[in-house]
């Protein structure tokens, strides 16, 4: 290889010799006065030496030509990396938007074929896309449906009811949730349950709409027809409870004249089943409501001092009859009122205290204590009754649990109450917790936040006026 | 006045009334009711005891035509129920009956206690 380097040394060394040969042979000859052979000796240095010169400009050209070369070579090679580079990309973006591709023909087909109806729409509401089950479920073909607003299935709603919700999806730019009745191509009408989510940019402007509905005609009508029947049957069912209650409160009163001790002995049995069947109807009932749907909790500011009084007042006639001693305490900590669903506290304090009264022996003490812990309202209930047994407390908050100690002593309980305390206290952020032993009693408390409960969306309230 | 459509149960609110000193006027549907508190020439009664379930006309009505009438609005109405829908007691109790009982829960004592103040208040 040329390149960058110099001319080998032999090379200067034959030239230098074969120079300095010629030029001692020329002065020699000179010498020897020989003019012919110095001035052929002379000339053939001069060529010598130039063809020296000619040949060190040569190699320097070749030199120079080399090194171009090796420059466009290592050009070459970069560009021929980077190239190769380039193409290694292009194939890795092009298996990119094959997935990219494939993961889009997943989606579209996810949505193309979901069961429920799948809308697109432009801000304006002009809709750009709509999946079959949007056909199918309203009747309108595609080319009817793209290009059309979704009220060509709608306005059947207040306007009140459409402004609404156009002013939580485009002013507000928030999603939107709701039933709503809509009407299919052949006029039948549906209730519809529909989630609506403007897809918004970095800028904030909306760039669609997207509608989910699903037809819930058929769910909702098996509710109504649920409490319906609930309250049907409460009505069929405490119709002749009532008519029992009276007539034998007015025979136990003496206002249909007065009976010998054995009747009213009699009379006063009768009275004790028809209580027990009038609170395992209650309990059946509200059990059932709680079933069959999710319960609505609705707090509004609750004077619960008042509230506990009322449901006191309510079980004072049992808390004389077994001479109970009776207590409450309220800590000055507790305050006037506290936001509370009023229907379902008194529920809770119900069950408890008439739980504690129940299960105690006459001349037992109950005791009902309200005061603050860690930012909560504690509400206890105590008493020194006939306590729960070990092996029963895990099974305590289920449905017909009654324990064995006090099934044998007490027939009255429906096995309910405690099973309706922790639904209740479940669906609307309380706790309810307890301690108990066998023969020496059990306390219950129950804690809710000081900040009060929150308003909770549901579909069955409990029985309670 | 007592409009309650369960004759027995008509009988023992009735009773209990004479009994407690009060003079019942007893209806067993809300039609024949409203057609004598419609009659001007007919005294009102102190309060009305209402049962919401009626053949005819129901308790939700019959509330409605009361609260209608500038004469008749302000005699308080008690309804005494076994229904237990919560529509139900809102529908009623929008249209400011003074309590809703269920009567199941509650003791003829008791509920003659409640009309007694709910009078006394109004005084």
């Amino acid at each position: 290889m040329i390149g960058n380097k110099n001319l080998p040394n032999i090379i200067y060394l034959l030239f230098a010799t074969l120079i300095l040969v010629e030029a001692f042979l020329s002065i020699f000859s000179l010498l020897a006065f020989t003019p012919v052979i110095t001035f052929i000796l002379i000339i053939t240095t001069a060529l010598t030496s130039l063809l020296f010169y000619f040949f060190l400009q040569f190699y320097e050209y070749l030199n120079q030509k080399t090194k171009l070369t090796e420059t466009q070579n290592a050009e070459l090679t970069n560009t021929k990396d980077k190239l190769t580079k380039i193409l290694i990309e292009l194939e890795e973006e092009k298996q990119t938007t094959e997935k990219q591709k494939n993961e889009l023909l997943k989606l579209e087909l996810a949505i193309a074929n979901a069961s429920d109806p799948i809308v697109i729409t432009d801000p304006d509401a002009k809709i750009i896309y709509a999946n079959k089950a949007v056909e199918y479920i309203t009747g309108y073909t595609k080319s009817e449906i793209i290009g059309a607003s979704p009220a060509l299935w709608g306005k059947q709603m207040s306007k009140e009811f459409y402004e609404n919700m156009w002013y939580t999806i485009k002013t507000k730019k928030n999603n939107y949730h709701g039933l709503v009745t809509n009407k299919k191509k052949s006029g039948t009408k549906y209730i519809a349950e529909v989630h609506i989510s403007p897809v918004i940019n970095e800028k904030g402007d909306i760039l669609y709409f997207v509608g989910i509905e699903r037809d819930v005609t058929q769910l909702k009508e098996a509710d109504r027809m649920k409490t319906e029947f609930i309250s049907l049957a409460s009505h069929q069912l405490r119709t002749p409870l009532s008519t029992m209650k009276w007539y034998l409160e007015m025979l136990m009163n003496g206002d249909v004249g007065k009976m010998n001790k054995e009747q009213n002995d009699f009379i006063k049995y009768i009275n004790k089943a028809n209580e027990r069947m009038i609170e395992l109807v209650n309990s059946l009932l509200n059990v059932s409501k709680i079933e069959s749907g999710k319960l609505m909790v609705d707090p509004v500011p609750t004077d619960i001092v008042m509230l506990i009084e009322e449901v006191v007042n309510e079980i004072a006639r049992k808390i004389e009859e077994k001479k109970i001693q009776f207590s409450m305490d309220v800590n000055r900590s507790v305050p006037k009122t506290i936001n509370l669903d009023p229907k379902m506290f008194r529920q809770v304090v119900s069950n408890l205290l008439s739980n504690s009264i129940k299960y105690t022996p006459d001349y037992g003490m109950v005791s009902i204590a309200l005061y603050t812990e860690d930012k909560n309202l504690v509400v206890q209930v105590k008493d020194n009754g006939y306590g729960i047994p070990a092996k029963d407390q895990s099974k305590l908050f289920t449905k017909f649990h009654r324990g064995e100690n006090i099934a044998k002593m007490e027939n009255d309980g429906t096995g309910l109450g405690l099973y309706l305390v922790k639904a209740i206290l479940d669906a609307s952020e309380g706790k309810l917790w307890f301690e108990s032993e066998e023969n020496k009693g059990s306390t219950f408390w129950v804690s809710i936040p000081l900040e009060g409960i929150k308003r909770s969306e549901g579909d069955v309230t409990l029985d309670s006026y | 006045m007592v409009i309650e459509d369960e004759e027995l149960l008509l009988n023992a609110i009735t009773k209990k009334l004479e009994v407690s000193g009060i003079k019942p006027m007893a209806y067993l549907d809300a039609d024949t009711a409203l057609a004598y508190l419609m009659d001007e020439s007919n005294i009102p009664p102190h309060a009305i005891w209402l049962d919401y379930h009626l053949k005819g006309t129901d308790g939700l009505e019959f509330t409605k035509k009361v609260k209608e009438s500038p004469r008749l609005k302000s005699i308080p109405i008690v309804v005494v129920s076994n229904s237990a829908n919560d529509e139900t007691v809102k529908n009623v109790l929008s249209l400011g009956i003074d309590k809703y009982l269920l009567k199941a829960e509650h003791r003829l004592d008791d509920i003659i206690k409640v009309i007694e103040s709910i009078l006394e208040t109004n005084k």
